[in-house]
């Protein structure tokens, strides 16, 4: 019988350090491991414990994945001391995933803060592949400082894309900024998109997801094209120990992303 | 109903005895004032009670262990050759709850899954329920209707035997010429009757409370009753009401050396539901238990179809607060405030 708690060891191929408390951990895996972009992992280290992360990497790169961490507490520290060729834990992927081909025809628009970043990342790229069937891409990414933007190398080649519009904001800006200044709701508030053909997918800080989300709905997306990843506390990724529970959903199985007709009477979302 | 028998309580107990070598029997024990599950011998053969109320520990006790190792596992449980004797209707009902989340979805629950193939499950009527008891409430019997592979029903001098299964077939074919099948229907108009007593027991227990399952839309309207906050005062946070309950099923995961162990957790805990920088969506104690009601009476039933409750009380007698399900409920339901936000 297949043992779901069992998972493999992977290699620190490569870290590269994206901010002061975010890196991104290339790994390579014993067993490749198919996702669909939007799915996570259990990512662990031997003898002290695991939680979720969602791959940054795109779907497309079957080599290697790549999983961006921010320094948050005991386990994500430990990530952050880890030297390359050093052994992690893998297990997965979990839950549902982006539900790309309902996007199909659409004007996509991504709302990002922070190392909410690392799922959209992956998203992002998703549609890269296919870009003709999406109508626009727009991305708006909020951060802290200029210096805590992640993928940096990145972002200035996405810039340089005519395939993508993308807006940056910075809570704190310094001289050598010249984008946007504030929280990226400033962001939504610069872009039009046609309400009637649109989507808009958010992940972030769930006080950003909080403002974010209801920045949209004033705007006048409508509850169901609000796409949410939800951060939960989770054990199993299973769908069995009941720690991620929203309601009668269960983040790792019926997520993480949500759209906010699912999820909106629930008293607990944005906490 | 599946193939139904008569047996003397003597040869039911000769049977029983005879059944000791070869079985694992687990059954309710007296123990003072409570009814605990014993691994049954010649020694304690006399103080098993089958009849009376449920035991203490919950099934969930032997299906889905308190504390395992789940990673690097030579060989898988195997419970075959063990029966739980004495299992009551709200133990039985349970059942509906943990297959659905254990047996289905993507993953199963490797151990759940084989010890619930193997343990051979045996249970009895109510005779003499208890106060905290109130599986009418939620409309279910005090008698096994399901998830059974032998029922026995005490009858006078003797037991009306339901073989619900193969393996409960198997279970008495030893004996078998001890058990007579049922011809005389006259011996089920008593059991009727027993039925019928119990039900009224437990309904005259909670006849003061005003309570009738289901509950979820009552639930809805009552998320910012201070009835919460009032009924929670008196909780530690101990846990108690999860542990004891036989359809809580939430865990933990633990990391010790190379291995992993799974462990029953508790969503009363301050910290289950807390993420990264210790935020938690629910910080106060009137928050976890209200959650535990919506778990059970909103959230399970929406998804399933039926209550994460099946009236055992055992809830009740373990809280070390007084908190009473019932009591709850009934002030909820009593609670003239009518918001959902
Ligand atoms: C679906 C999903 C995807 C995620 N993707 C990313 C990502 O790509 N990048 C990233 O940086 N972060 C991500 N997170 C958040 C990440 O899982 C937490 O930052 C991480 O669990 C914190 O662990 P810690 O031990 O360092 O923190 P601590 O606060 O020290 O955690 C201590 C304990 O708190 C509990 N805890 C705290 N947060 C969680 C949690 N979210 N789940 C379970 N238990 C928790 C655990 O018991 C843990 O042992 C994601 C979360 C979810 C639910
Ligand atoms: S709650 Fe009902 S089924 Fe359970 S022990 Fe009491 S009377 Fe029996
Ligand atoms: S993490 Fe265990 S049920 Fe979702």
């Amino acid at each position: 019988m297949l043992n779901p708690y069992e998972s493999q060891d992977a290699k620190v191929e490569d870290i590269i350090t994206e901010t002061s408390n975010i890196k991104t951990f290339a790994l390579k895996l014993n067993e490749k491991m198919s996702f669909l972009t939007g799915q996570f992992v259990e990512l662990g280290i031997k003898g002290l414990s695991e939680a979720p992360f969602t791959p940054s990497s795109s779907p497309y790169e079957t080599d290697r994945m790549e999983v961006t961490i921010m320094k948050a507490g005991c386990l994500t520290e430990k990530f952050h001391d880890l030297k390359k060729s050093s052994t992690v834990t893998i297990r997965g992927p979990y839950g549902k995933g982006y539900p790309i081909e309902q996007m199909y025809g659409k004007e996509v628009l991504i709302t990002g803060g922070g190392v909410g970043m690392a799922p959209l990342r992956s998203f992002l790229l998703t549609l890269l592949e296919q870009r003709d069937k999406f109508k626009r891409i727009i991305l708006c990414y909020g951060s802290k400082s200029p210096q805590d933007i992640v993928y940096k190398d990145q972002f200035a080649d996405w810039m340089k894309n005519p395939a993508l519009e993308i807006y940056r904001s910075v809570d704190k800006a310094d001289s050598s900024w010249n984008e946007t200044k504030g929280v990226v709701t400033v962001l939504l508030d610069k872009v039009k998109v046609n309400l009637k053909n649109s989507v808009a997918v958010v992940c972030g800080p769930p006080i950003m997801m909080k403002f974010a989300t209801m920045k949209l709905i004033n705007l006048g997306h409508k509850d169901e094209n609000i796409y949410l990843s939800m951060e939960k506390n989770m054990s199993c990724g299973l769908g069995k120990c009941g720690h991620c529970g929203i309601g009668k959903y269960y983040v790792c199985q019926d997520g993480p992303v949500f759209t906010y007709d699912q999820i909106k009477n629930n008293q607990e979302i944005w906490d | 109903m599946g193939q139904l028998y008569y047996i003397s309580t003597l040869e039911w107990n000769e049977f029983l005895k005879s059944s000791l070598p070869e079985w694992s029997l687990y059954a309710p024990v007296r123990q003072d004032k409570n009814l605990a599950f014993e691994r049954l011998s010649e020694n304690n053969f006399n103080s098993v009670e089958l009849d009376s109320y449920r035991a203490t520990q919950p099934l969930k006790s032997f299906l889905f262990f308190f504390y395992e190792q789940i990673t690097n596992i030579k060989k898988y449980p195997n419970m075959r050759g063990s029966a739980v004797l004495g299992l009551k209707a709200c133990d039985l009902n349970s059942l509906q709850l943990y297959d659905k989340t254990f047996l289905e979805g993507e993953f199963a629950e490797p151990f759940y899954k084989r010890r619930r193939q193997d343990l051979l499950l045996i249970s009895s009527d109510c005779q003499k329920p208890i106060e905290s008891c109130f599986c009418t409430v939620l409309g279910a019997n005090p008698y096994p209707e399901e998830y059974f592979d032998i029922n026995i029903s005490r009858i006078s001098a003797g037991y009306i035997v339901d073989i619900n299964s193969e393996a409960g077939e198997e279970f008495i074919k030893s004996k078998k010429d001890f058990f007579k099948k049922v011809v005389d229907r006259s011996i089920l108009m008593k059991r009727e009757a027993k039925r019928r007593a119990a039900v009224e027991t437990v309904e005259g227990f909670n006849s003061h409370f005003d309570i009738k399952a289901p509950f979820l839309n009552m639930l809805r309207q009552k998320l910012m009753s201070k009835v919460w906050n009032e009924q929670s005062k008196t909780c530690v946070t101990c846990g108690a009401c999860t542990q004891i309950c036989p359809t809580c099923y939430c865990f933990l995961i633990e990391d010790v050396k190379s291995d992993k162990f799974r462990y029953w957790d508790s969503c009363q805990y301050t910290g289950f539901a807390r993420v990264a920088g210790n935020a938690n969506p629910r910080k106060k104690v009137y928050e976890r238990l209200r959650h535990r009601y919506l778990h059970k009476f909103d959230y399970i039933h929406e998804s399933f179809g039926f209550d994460g409750c099946t009236g055992c009380g055992r809830c009740i007698q373990a809280c070390q607060g007084k908190i009473d399900m019932r009591k709850v409920l009934s002030e909820l339901k009593k609670d003239p405030v009518n918001s959902n936000a």
